[in-house]
């Protein structure tokens, strides 16, 4: 090679690239052209909204691109309040997905819609959450359902799981791809391709993030060092979680619950059957809530030293467990119903009518909510 | 770009694409991966659509982007190769070189990263010395060091284009 000319060089799958990766900046780009500066100006942002909206909402990226601007533009109308005998008189604020929309739900029964969204997690502390709608994900502030910044790719969104430690990176899917994108919205990045069905699960305090890569195997990677480890698991993974405290990852599968070491590599202790949910709270960092068939809800010691009924809710397939470790909170859908157990004395209190009272219109359009997650 | 800021869609869409292959280019020549130099493209106008209200107005677009993208990817470079040291079976491996560019293009994968960012900034976005050393902050020596190393490497003369 006497001279170098690569002006003419075409780099492989460059049309497709350019093809595929247009919808995703184009909607950014409609998003971004309609919003700014007018926003000052609400009857003129209302009028724009609603030419956008024609414009945009035939499709899903439009639907998606029509939410963001309703959301900006009404973001100072007075929400919805739940009312107060939703209260679950417990610390801290629940996070709820329903038919209608993400709710905020605090312990005295008040609460806010954010937004039709459709996944929402906590930051690390409570002062953002990341919502999805389609095909954008979306930083929003709790208290107004501001947007703090959209991000808007071209396949569906979900799981979104915002890292405990300081808010720097959030995780989530597109379509069966894992993500991940800074805490600002920024250096959005391909994690992994063609994962499993189980949410990834971040590790307290770090920037270490486990997730199902299918075929039995869960994977453990710092997503700032890139240094991966594999651990393999018998049955399908249903779902990851870190105890409180970092030490452990347990892994439900349809054989059981698993309790794994990833820093001493031991072999995975079988901790349980295989519960259909399970949660951690900061303030029990030693155990574990896991719902059982039948709808048997137990709190397992993480050490293996034992369990205990917490109580048994008949076709329950969630639970939540507060930050305080006092409460634990078993939704029952069949009777729209939801219990909050005493997680020490087992004292059971039921709220009732939970999807009726958390339909902001009457009109049905809320279903029973999905519990997205109990912050400070 | 005045028209794209202002909210024109199709003064941005003939932006995009104008600039999307160099980009794209640029991005795969210092990670050589498609897969990533896609997102890495991808994001680069996604940035560009973040900032486009604080664009110089008159300042070239494609270096602008081609900074953006050459950035990326060799963070994204980086990361793989601190990845590499433990799951080997994670990084996703290079695709398939079309055989009119294969031979330049297996050349310049040898090269380390940073000297692969100046040379497809050299070489693909045909800048001087001078503006990718403006471009990318850094002294114009050691653009030139860098170049000047990656050419050796591949057996290339500076000729008339240096």
């Amino acid at each position: 090679m006497s001279r170098l000319d690569l002006r003419g060089l075409r780099a492989p799958e460059e049309d497709a690239a350019q093809e595929r990766s247009w919808p995703a900046v184009r909607d950014a780009f409609a998003a971004r052209e309609r919003v700014p500066r007018r926003l000052s100006r609400r009857r003129g942002a209302l009028a724009l909204a609603a030419v956008a909206a024609v414009g945009v909402a035939a499709t899903p990226p439009g639907m998606a691109i029509a939410g963001y601007l309703h959301d900006r533009v009404v973001r100072d109308t007075p929400r919805p309040t739940v009312p107060a005998p939703l209260a679950t008189r417990t610390p801290g604020r629940l996070l709820l997905t329903t038919g209608a929309g993400v709710w905020v739900l605090r312990g005295d029964g008040s609460g806010r819609l954010l937004g039709r969204y459709t996944s929402a997690t906590w930051s690390p502390n409570g002062r953002f959450v990341a919502v999805i709608r389609d095909n954008a994900l979306y930083a929003v502030e709790p208290a107004t359902g501001t947007v703090r910044w959209p991000l808007v790719r071209s396949g569906a969104l979900r799981d979104v799981r915002w890292a405990p430690k300081d808010g720097f990176r959030i995780a989530y899917r597109e379509d069966d791809d894992l993500r991940i994108v800074d805490g600002d919205g920024t250096r959005d990045r391909l994690l992994a391709r063609a994962i499993g069905a189980a949410p990834p699960a971040w590790r307290p305090g770090t920037h270490v993030l486990a997730y199902d890569a299918g075929g039995g195997i869960v994977k453990v990677v710092d997503v700032d060092r890139g240094t991966t480890g594999s651990l393999p698991v018998t049955g399908r993974v249903r779902s990851l979680l870190y105890s409180a405290d970092g030490r452990r990852l347990l892994v439900a599968t349809t054989t059981g619950l698993l309790v794994l070491d990833p820093a001493t590599g031991a072999p995975p202790r079988l901790l349980s059957p295989a519960p259909t949910a399970i949660a951690t709270s900061a303030g029990a960092p030693a155990d574990v809530v896991a719902v059982l068939a039948g709808g048997r809800v137990r709190r397992v010691a993480l050490d293996g030293s034992g369990d205990r009924p917490v109580a048994t809710v008949p076709g329950a397939t969630e639970v939540a467990w507060s930050p305080d470790g006092r409460t634990v909170l078993v939704p029952d859908p069949a009777r729209d119903r939801w219990h909050l157990v005493d997680a020490v004395t087992g004292a059971d209190r039921t709220l009732e009518r939970i999807g009726e009272r958390l339909d902001p219109d009457g009109l049905g359009s809320a279903s029973f909510p999905a519990i997205g997650g109990w912050c400070c | 770009m005045r028209r794209a800021r202002d909210g024109d869609g199709d003064a941005f869409a003939e932006l995009y694409r104008r600039h999307f292959a160099a980009v794209y280019r640029v991005a795969f020549l210092v990670c050589h991966d498609a897969a990533a130099a896609e997102d890495i493209a991808q994001e680069a106008f996604l940035a560009a659509v973040r900032n486009l209200d604080r664009f110089e107005r008159g300042r070239p677009v494609r270096p602008w982007l081609a900074r953006i993208a050459s950035n990326r990817a060799i963070d994204w470079v980086r990361a793989r190769n601190r990845r590499a040291e433990s799951d080997l079976d994670e990084v996703p491996a290079s695709e398939a070189v079309p055989d009119a560019a294969g031979d330049a293009l297996t050349l310049i994968a040898r090269l380390p990263a940073e000297q692969r960012q100046v040379v497809a900034l050299r070489f693909v976005l045909d800048l001087t010395p001078g503006e990718i050393a403006a471009l990318l902050d850094l002294p114009r020596g050691t653009v030139n060091s860098r170049l000047r190393r990656g050419l050796d490497a591949l057996g290339a003369s500076l000729g008339e284009r240096t």
